[in-house]
């Protein structure tokens, strides 16, 4: 074994020695421990590694994914470190970006949120809602744009930017300047508020709380915070979300443009003017009076309708004025003869009129238009009926005389004086026919001066229906006094007139005849007193009245009177004068009975 | 235009708002400093044609019942630890102020202000007295809010950084 390893021990002494003197070779050529070397090593192995160090991490990275298990903990490590100590700088850095995506995010829920609300008001329905659906109708628009149009009015009136740390104003716009609040100390004054809130509220010191709005009754302050700089919208009415995220991304554009002079802000704002530009653009208004104004060519029916509405109304008004005064004037008219208005009623815009009237006289269509009143505005009702007026009867009787041409008449105010000549045939039809009138008995009919010739084809029969015409009216005849009175008055006078025309009629068909008739005049008392004072006062009154008709015209000869003295009837019945006739062929039978 | 924040601290009554009532015409009423604490008011400064806009936020007297909210001191160019000649605690209470706002600001320059010089000042009290702080202060100033002594001085001081 020893000699076996002899050589042995001697190839090891050998290498040993070489090996010293390589690594002296190495020391001298590379300096101590590769001082000359390292360099050109690092720098040749930099190269190498950076020309492979992607797709040697990847190649790693599959082999056994070693690189992310060693990576992830060094880069969180090294982020929280950043974030601890620039934590402002990555807030500002990461605002626009983030509210970018925040707004993104915002606006998809909102048009979400509209859709779902837009339904739930093209559902709803209420007294204002369908105003306002007949209002959007009107103005063109839809129901869901006309209600936003209602509940958003809106003016902006001034905008501020405020330093958020100094609470110093950067830049400040107003819609009317004369108006516009004081911006240094409003802007200061917010801010000390807003520090006031949020050391009143904030519950830890990593957050804190902010105002986002102050209300009073006349103005709202919008406000929107960012890392730098705070938004203040002086604001009448209520934003809608649109002109919010308006005023949200003008701050961001702001934060965005003017990162540098915000970071290196120390009191000069002059810097910022020239932000106005972006925010005039932010003083926006909804007056709403655009959606409220309906297209012209909407308009003109609307006007037009309310004008006939209008127009209508007045008519209406005249007409019915008009009706009431023209049934007032008809109410006040004095009736004609003949006609007697019963009833005027107004009724569906029309007069009618109810009324008699006598065929004689004038039509109810001319006494209107004598009276200035268009018959075509009245319906008139008639119906007939007979007058007894003294005009009417006149005029009746007047129709008839007229019939005869030699006759004439005189109208007098209740008398009709006859004149002219006639036979006793048309003596006899004419009287026959005025006693048929209605109320004739009120007129007078003085025939002296008429002239009735014998007519000798008078036969039997008429000639004795004419005389019991005469025999009726003398007989039926009566004059009645007051208590011992004998005079006669004017009234009985006209009466005895009437009586004396009758006892000549009667006395010209008898002439004929050759007969003269006899009318016994017979006068009497009531039976208060003494009875031969009465029977002497009866005799006079049945003389006075002999007298009276004698001076009619009746001869003295056909006359004969006489007191009969008290009767024994009432008293007041007693007090007359009786006619009766002779011969006694002129009574008729029961006359002679009796 | 250059704008400043600064704030006015100091223990109560010792003159602060009147100092500040002495400088500018106030618009706000005084109820906003028992509101929330701070009233501010604005002065504008010029020298040498260069306008400086102070925004000086008057701070609700501090004692050891009531602090102050250190959020007002954010951002403040300057501040003021105002104390009363006539009494000297105010001006421990003052130092003690001092030592509050400097946490929560530190770069802000800050400027001690002797008020009511125009009554004696309390036995205890001697200029000497502040020596020791003096070094912390920027400057200091001896001021009547009654008289207006030196109050100009002190506000164009922190204007335009000399007086």
């Amino acid at each position: 074994m020893d000699k076996q390893d002899a050589p042995q021990h001697g190839e090891d002494d050998s290498s040993k020695v070489a090996e010293a003197s390589l690594d002296k070779v190495r020391q001298l050529l590379f300096g101590q421990d590769d001082r000359y070397l390292a360099p050109s090593v690092d720098k040749q192995v930099r190269q190498s590694v950076s020309g492979v160090v992607s797709e040697a991490l990847i190649e790693r990275e599959r082999k056994d994914g070693s690189v992310n298990k060693i990576l992830v903990p060094l880069v969180e490590r090294s982020i929280d470190r950043s974030i601890e100590v620039n934590r402002d700088k990555i807030v500002g850095s990461l605002y626009p970006l983030v509210g970018s995506l925040v707004r993104k995010a915002v606006s998809a829920f909102l048009v979400d949120f509209v859709e779902k609300t837009n339904n739930i008001i093209e559902s709803s329905f209420s007294v204002r809602g369908a105003m306002w659906r007949f209002r959007a109708w009107q103005a063109g628009i839809r129901y869901s744009d006309y209600v936003a149009a209602q509940i958003y009015q809106y003016k902006i009136d001034q905008l501020l930017i405020i330093h958020r740390e100094t609470g110093t104003l950067l830049v400040s716009v107003a819609a009317d300047e004369s108006k516009a609040q004081d911006a240094d100390l409003l802007s200061s004054m917010l801010v000390a508020i807003n520090d006031f809130v949020a050391d009143a509220i904030t519950q830890s010191a990593s957050s804190e709380s902010s105002l986002h709005e102050v209300k009073t009754d006349a103005v709202t302050l919008q406000i929107k915070v960012g890392p730098e700089a705070i938004l203040v919208a002086a604001v009448v009415g209520k934003l809608p979300p649109d002109v919010q995220v308006k005023l949200q991304t003008t701050l961001e554009e702001f934060h965005h443009f003017y990162n540098q002079p915000l970071a290196a802000y120390e009191g000069d704002n002059s810097e910022f003017q020239s932000a106005q530009g972006v925010l005039i653009d932010c003083l926006v208004s909804d007056k709403r009076e655009a959606y409220r104004k309906p297209a012209g060519w909407k308009k003109i029916p609307v006007w037009l309708l309310l004008l006939a509405l209008v127009g209508f109304g007045c008519v209406q008004v005249y007409q019915n004025i008009e009706l009431t005064l023209l049934t007032n004037k008809l109410r006040d008219l004095d009736n004609p003869p003949g006609i007697i208005v019963n009833r005027v009623a107004e009724n569906d815009g029309q007069i009618h009129i109810s009324l008699l009237r006598d065929s004689a006289a004038m039509s109810a269509t001319a006494w209107l238009a004598e009276k200035g009143i268009d018959a075509n505005k009245v319906t008139i009702s008639e119906r007939p009926y007979l007058s007894v007026e003294p005009a009417i009867v006149q005029q009746k009787a007047s129709q008839l005389i007229a019939e005869i041409p030699t006759l004439e008449v005189n109208l007098q105010s209740d008398s009709l004086l006859l004149s002219g000549q006639l036979s006793s045939q048309q003596w006899l039809a004419l009287n026959q026919s005025l006693q048929k009138i209605p109320g004739i008995d009120a007129l007078t009919i003085d025939s002296r001066a008429l002239k009735i010739s014998a007519n000798q084809s008078l036969d039997v029969v008429q000639r004795e229906a004419l005389i019991q015409h005469y025999r009726n009216r003398i007989t039926q005849f009566a004059v009645t006094f007051e208590v011992d009175a004998s005079q006669l008055n004017a009234t009985q006078l006209a009466h005895l007139g009437d009586l004396a025309q009758d006892i000549l009629a009667l006395q010209a068909i008898l002439s004929d005849t050759g007969s003269a008739p006899k009318i016994l005049i017979i006068g009497s008392s009531d039976q208060t007193g003494v009875a031969s004072k009465n029977k002497a006062l009866s005799a006079v009154r049945a003389e006075a009245v002999k007298r009276a008709l004698v001076e009619q015209g009746v001869p003295s000869a056909s006359l004969i009177a006489t007191g009969i003295g008290e009767l024994p009837i009432d008293n007041q019945s007693g007090r007359m004068v009786l006619f009766t006739l002779f011969p006694q062929s002129l009574l008729g039978a029961e006359d002679v009975e009796q | 235009m250059i704008q400043k924040k600064i704030c006015m601290l100091g223990p109560t009554g010792v003159g602060k708002t009147s100092l500040v009532k002495q400088y500018v015409e106030g618009i706000f009423s005084e109820k906003y400093l028992t509101s929330i604490g701070v009233k501010i008011d604005k002065k504008q400064v010029e020298r040498n044609g260069s306008t400086v806009q102070l925004m000086l936020w008057d701070m609700e007297g501090i004692d050891r019942y009531c602090g102050f909210n250190p959020r007002y001191l954010r951002g403040a160019s300057s501040f003021f630890i105002i104390v009363d000649q006539t009494r000297y605690q105010s001006l421990v209470e003052g130092i003690e102020v001092y030592q509050l706002a400097r946490e929560a600001n530190p770069k802000a320059h800050a400027v001690l202000v002797v008020n009511k010089v125009d009554l004696p000042a309390t036995s205890h009290w001697s200029r000497s007295e502040l020596e020791p702080y003096e070094n912390h202060f920027a400057n200091v100033f001896y001021t009547s809010a009654k008289t207006g002594e030196s109050v100009e001085d002190m506000f164009e001081f922190v204007a335009f950084g000399e007086s």
